[in-house]
């Protein structure tokens, strides 16, 4: 009975895929609007499936809503499930869907192949999420590719042929070493199935685990923009048109930390444990090193996409510390992050860049842009307050879980990520000051009367930021409301393998 | 068995030389009538499609499973669904051609489609090294007429000629391995040559026997080093012949070897040991492989001709496909004959696409796809779904055939690191084969062309254009209905 | 002497060597066929005299097989030469060159 409703959450996987063939069939003036409903529809049916989890989830962890064999003679089965873990991110994914949808209202070129790109490339996501299957799991997150090439390569901005191609490249190498990975998995235990639960049951050879975790997980690490494979992230997400931006620096790269939470850690606990304090300290490096070039763009853009290295550093951390608390951090700053990250590339993208043509931080100081775009500064503010973990948003909460966890294991790890949150401080305040507050009150007139003609903030722009800032500040003053969802998936055997295996 | 059971187990092939007699007849008597030649176009291709519709019902209803003596026929259920595959092809092939082929001789090009055809039957069905021979000839001559059948087009002539000549040299090499395999064994028939070859020892001889068939098998199949025709002959060729060679020759021509070379040359697996366990054909076709995954990838990448592109991508294919080879032995051709199936599927719709577009645009350069989406969205969405699958993008077919075929090598026994290492390089150039196979689709959906003029697409083509797209899509979202009857 | 199989593989090899080295060494087209045929005359020896070592008739029938065969593969190759020769005047492999990337 509870797992039939459960099955609601099921349908942001088929709405997406069937909103994509719809939007092709409809004219192309109401491409947006079909997709804002399929996007609402989505959401709705993750709250649905959210909250019927809550309700299940002391008993149930792990609720399996779809299992029949698909190609039998590879022991390939059409096997979806959820968890607290996955059903967070799907919450994210339908939020940032939504918010995408609305920040790419004014998209008039080629609409209705992009809102049928958009929303292709948000069901692979979801399926990413409830795969169960690695042959599934695959398939999800190599159909989640090419639709990220065209929307970048056809809607983009700077270099975006080069992004897209480099993006398509990167996510195909790592989807390819996972895929390696995987297979010889597959192998060596025995060739029978593909089913992540079986496969994680199986004793791999510690000599075979030193060198398949590496692999499965630094392919997966890549779309999370792991230091230093993380190259792709800031010209691609600087590429991208708004939505995309959000979407890849939202969700896209938490495809890729989910798929080392799911897939690499619990199939190799040995080599995890092997490999877990190599993997921390590249988390580590990625977190000063993305604050750091962050504090050098010039770029508005740029300062984004660098920061988004220095939080998914933080991500990585938290998986690397191998304790509950750290994981849960790890999640939350998923989270937290998806929404964040998603409501500044908005500000920059759609707000600012569409209004101003520009990004340069040169060009915009002396714009004075608080005072021709007062909602926006608001915004951008309140954004890069969460971004610096001020307590109150939601980053302020999963940093300090991943902080706390790390310094249970490698306190000196725990001191260097403090040190990346008061740098994020550093950049975020820097930027903030030169893009929207200029070099001083002595501006000229005439850029200010330039200003004066800008279009005004319209409705679906701040219904979006709404919605983004309110998710980040619900979770960060309620954190419970996150936590009830994530805690009990702890417990499910996924993850009491990664616990099980750093305690013993 | 009498001759009434010799015609019915023949029935495929004799209705289709019947066909190829009325399409002589029919064609031949329209233009000393001098009727227009796309009446004869589309006279010859009905006809065509008849032949490949009755041929297949006669597969279907009226063949029986039979064995001739010596290995002369032996008809298997996979032997007959991959005639099946054929016929598609033909047809595909056939209808095709019927828009795009400039000539006179329009009843002889579908005869000698035809004629080809029938010897990949005889491919498929035969376990005897003399049928096996004469077959591939049988194929391989009437393609060489087709390649050079542009006659107005030098670069037809031109790639006749090298597709010939190179072809006369494999034949001349396969059939002086198989003199030697015959002087070895005493026989012709495959199961008793492989049941001698098992328990002889290593000997020079055998060596040389074993090198000739490959050298033999990698020119027809294109694999590198011996692929130095295969661009060549799809950049000069008429398009539907290139589209033929390049997908139902294939799928023959994979379909025998991997025949001949498992039940044949039952040589030792690839071991712990390593590479070179003579008299192992395995040795050879991994190198083969490697050579082919290497090359044909890195020489796509700067190509401008698409034709020559898909040429180089199929050299590419071919090194996967022999992955495939080396895994049947132990596990079966099944991982193989799909992919070979699903890749000439999604070859025969990129190049009908390239028919199209050349028939518009006079040309099969990169920049002659710009817009593609644009011009056309039914053929720029067709052409994504074949590229997307010969670059191994699910849902479609090819992610499918590749991921099997990887799964195929490592599920291999021993522990030897050889077929790790072939399964990464397989897994590496098919990213490398990612970035040529995007610069196509850029230019069909992202490049915008101001004045670029709509493509019309006549009915035939757009059905198989249509059909070959949703077969790609169905193979890789329901595979295991073809691995069933593979 | 007693002539040995020994002796006709030996000649055979030698054909079949010195018509792959005319494929791959002559430059005009008529020759190149000439040697093809070599080629494939070499392999009929062989399984000629493997047939009468083996004691049985499948080789020999294999080789009025191959006969016919290389008959047919003449005429094609000829016509392709004449068609070629039509177009472009000239039977030397050097100027095939109408097909480069």
């Amino acid at each position: 009975m509870v797992v039939e409703v459960m099955d609601m959450i099921l349908w942001t996987l088929y709405f997406s895929f069937l909103g994509a063939v719809l939007v092709l069939l409809l004219p192309g003036r109401a491409a947006k609007w079909a997709a804002l409903s399929v996007a609402v529809a989505t959401l709705a049916a993750a709250f649905a499936g959210a909250s019927e989890y809550m309700s299940v989830s002391a008993q149930a962890p792990w609720v399996t809503l779809a299992k029949s064999p698909w190609i039998p003679s590879l022991g390939i089965s059409w096997h979806l499930a959820a968890d607290g873990i996955s059903i967070t991110l799907v919450l994210l994914t339908a939020l940032a869907s939504v918010a995408g949808v609305l920040f790419s209202w004014n998209v008039a070129h080629r609409p209705k192949e992009f809102f049928a790109l958009y929303l292709t490339l948000i069901g692979g996501v979801y399926g990413v999420f409830f795969s169960v299957d690695l042959f599934l799991f695959m398939v999800f997150y190599e159909i989640a590719i090419i639709p990220k090439y065209f929307l970048i390569a056809v809607w983009g901005s700077t270099r975006r042929e080069y992004g897209a191609m480099k993006l398509a490249l990167y996510s195909f190498i790592g989807s390819a070493l996972s895929l390696a990975g995987i297979l010889a998995a597959y192998a060596v235990a025995g060739g029978h199935t593909f089913d992540l639960l079986e496969l994680a049951s199986y004793p791999f050879p510690p000599q075979f685990q030193y060198w398949a975790f590496p692999l499965v997980f630094v392919g997966f690490a890549i779309l999370a923009g792991m230091w230093p494979f993380h190259t792709w992230a800031p010209t691609g997400h600087v590429a991208a048109p708004t939505a995309a931006s959000m979407l890849l620096a939202g969700v896209v790269m938490k495809l890729g930390a989910y798929g080392c939470l799911r897939v690499a850690m619990p199939l190799f606990p040995i080599g995890l444990e092997e490999w877990s304090l190599f993997f921390a300290g590249l988390g580590v490096v990625g977190i000063i090193y993305g604050a750091l070039v962050a504090l050098a763009q010039t770029d508005f853009k740029f300062v984004i996409g660098y920061s988004s290295v220095s939080h998914m550093g933080f991500v990585i951390l938290g998986l690397m510390t191998l304790n509950a608390v750290g994981l849960q951090g790890a999640v939350m700053q998923m989270f937290s992050h998806g929404v964040i990250a998603g409501l500044l590339f908005a500000v920059v993208g759609r707000m600012v860049y569409d209004r101003t043509h520009t990004r340069e931080l040169s060009e915009l100081g002396p714009m004075q842009l608080y005072r021709s775009m007062p909602f926006v500064t608001v915004v951008f503010v309140l954004a890069g307050l969460a971004s610096m973990g001020l307590p109150g948003f939601s980053g302020f909460v999963a940093e300090l879980m991943i902080v706390v966890g790390a310094w249970r294991g490698i306190p000196w790890m725990a001191v260097m990520a403090g040190l990346g949150i008061l740098l994020a401080a550093a950049y975020t305040l820097r930027v903030m000051q030169l893009a929207f507050f200029g070099y001083g009150d002595n501006s000229s007139e005439n850029s200010h009367s330039d200003m004066s003609k800008i279009d005004a903030i319209s409705w679906p722009e701040k219904t979006g930021a709404v919605l983004l800032l309110a998710a980040s500040l619900c979770v960060g003053l309620r954190p419970s409301l996150l936590l009830d969802l994530i805690a009990p998936a702890m417990n499910t055997p996924l993850v009491q393998v990664i616990l099980k295996g750093a305690g013993s | 068995m009498n001759y009434g059971d010799l015609l019915r187990a023949f029935s495929a092939e004799t209705l289709l030389v019947l066909f190829a007699g009325v399409i002589a007849f029919a064609d031949g008597w329209l233009a000393r009538k001098g009727r227009a030649e796309q009446l004869r176009h589309q006279i010859a291709s009905g006809l065509l499609l008849l032949a490949c519709a009755g041929a297949g019902w006669s597969l279907v209803r009226v063949t029986p499973p039979c064995m001739l003596p010596d290995g002369m026929i032996v008809s298997t259920d996979v032997g007959i669904h991959l005639k099946g595959v054929i016929l598609v092809l033909l047809s595909f092939t056939g209808l095709i051609a019927a828009g795009t082929v400039r000539t006179h001789h329009i009843g002889e090009f579908y005869i000698l489609l035809i004629l080809s055809a029938i010897g990949m039957f005889v491919m498929l069905s035969t376990e005897n090294l003399l049928m096996a021979f004469v077959a591939l000839e049988l194929a391989s001559i009437a393609l060489y007429i087709l390649a050079g059948f542009d006659k107005k087009d030098v670069r037809s002539a031109e790639a006749a000629m090298k597709y010939f000549l190179f072809g006369g040299v494999a034949a001349a090499f396969l059939l002086f391995g198989l003199s030697l395999v015959y002087g070895l064994t005493g026989s012709l028939d495959v199961r008793v040559v492989g049941r001698s070859l098992s328990h002889m020892p290593a000997s020079p001889l055998l060596l040389t026997a074993t090198v000739m068939v490959m050298a033999g098998f990698a020119f027809k199949i294109a694999a590198a080093p011996f692929h130095l025709w295969a661009p060549d002959a799809y950049e000069g060729a008429p398009v539907s012949v290139a589209a033929f060679v390049a997908s139902a020759s294939k799928v023959a021509g994979f379909a025998l070897f991997v025949k001949l070379l498992t039940v044949g040359f039952p040589g030792t697996f690839l071991t712990r040991n390593g590479l070179w366990d003579a008299p192992s054909w395995m040795s050879l076709a991994v190198l083969l492989s490697v050579f082919s995954m290497i090359w044909g990838n890195v020489a796509a990448l700067k190509q401008k001709s698409v034709k020559r592109l898909l040429a180089y991508s199929a050299v590419a294919h071919a090194g996967y496909m022999l992955i495939g080879v080396l895994a049947a032995p132990k596990l079966g051709s099944n991982a193989l004959l799909y992919y070979a199936v699903t890749y000439a599927l999604a070859t025969v719709g990129a190049f009908g696409a390239v028919a199209a577009v050349e028939k518009s645009c006079g040309s099969d350069k990169l920049d002659a796809f710009a817009g593609l989406m644009r011009r056309s969205p039914f053929l720029a969405i067709c052409m994504a779904a074949f590229i997307l699958s010969l670059a191994g993008i699910p849902p479609l077919a090819g992610f499918f055939g590749k991921f099997y075929l990887f799964a195929a090598i490592l599920k291999m026994d021993g522990s030897s690191l050889c077929r790790f290492w072939l399964a990464g390089l397989a897994l590496a150039t098919s990213c490398v084969s990612l970035y040529y196979y995007l610069q196509i689709l850029k230019q069909v959906f992202v490049v915008e062309k101001e004045d670029a003029d709509t493509i019309g697409l006549d009915t035939p083509l757009r059905w198989v254009l249509g059909l070959a797209a949703a077969g790609v899509l169905a193979a890789g979202l329901f595979p295991e209905a073809l691995l069933r009857v593979l | 002497m007693l002539i040995t199989l020994q002796h006709y593989l030996v000649v055979s090899g030698l054909l079949f060597s010195v018509g792959l080295a005319g494929v791959i060494m002559r430059r005009n087209l008529i020759v190149v066929y000439m040697c093809l045929e070599m080629m494939l005359a070499a392999a009929a020896l062989a399984l000629a005299v493997f047939s009468r070592y083996n004691q049985n008739m499948d080789g020999q029938v294999l080789v009025f097989f191959v006969i016919t065969v290389a008959a047919a593969e003449v005429a094609v190759g000829l016509a392709i030469i004449v068609s070629l020769f039509r177009l472009c005047r000239t039977v030397q492999t050097k100027d095939l060159t109408h097909l480069k990337f």
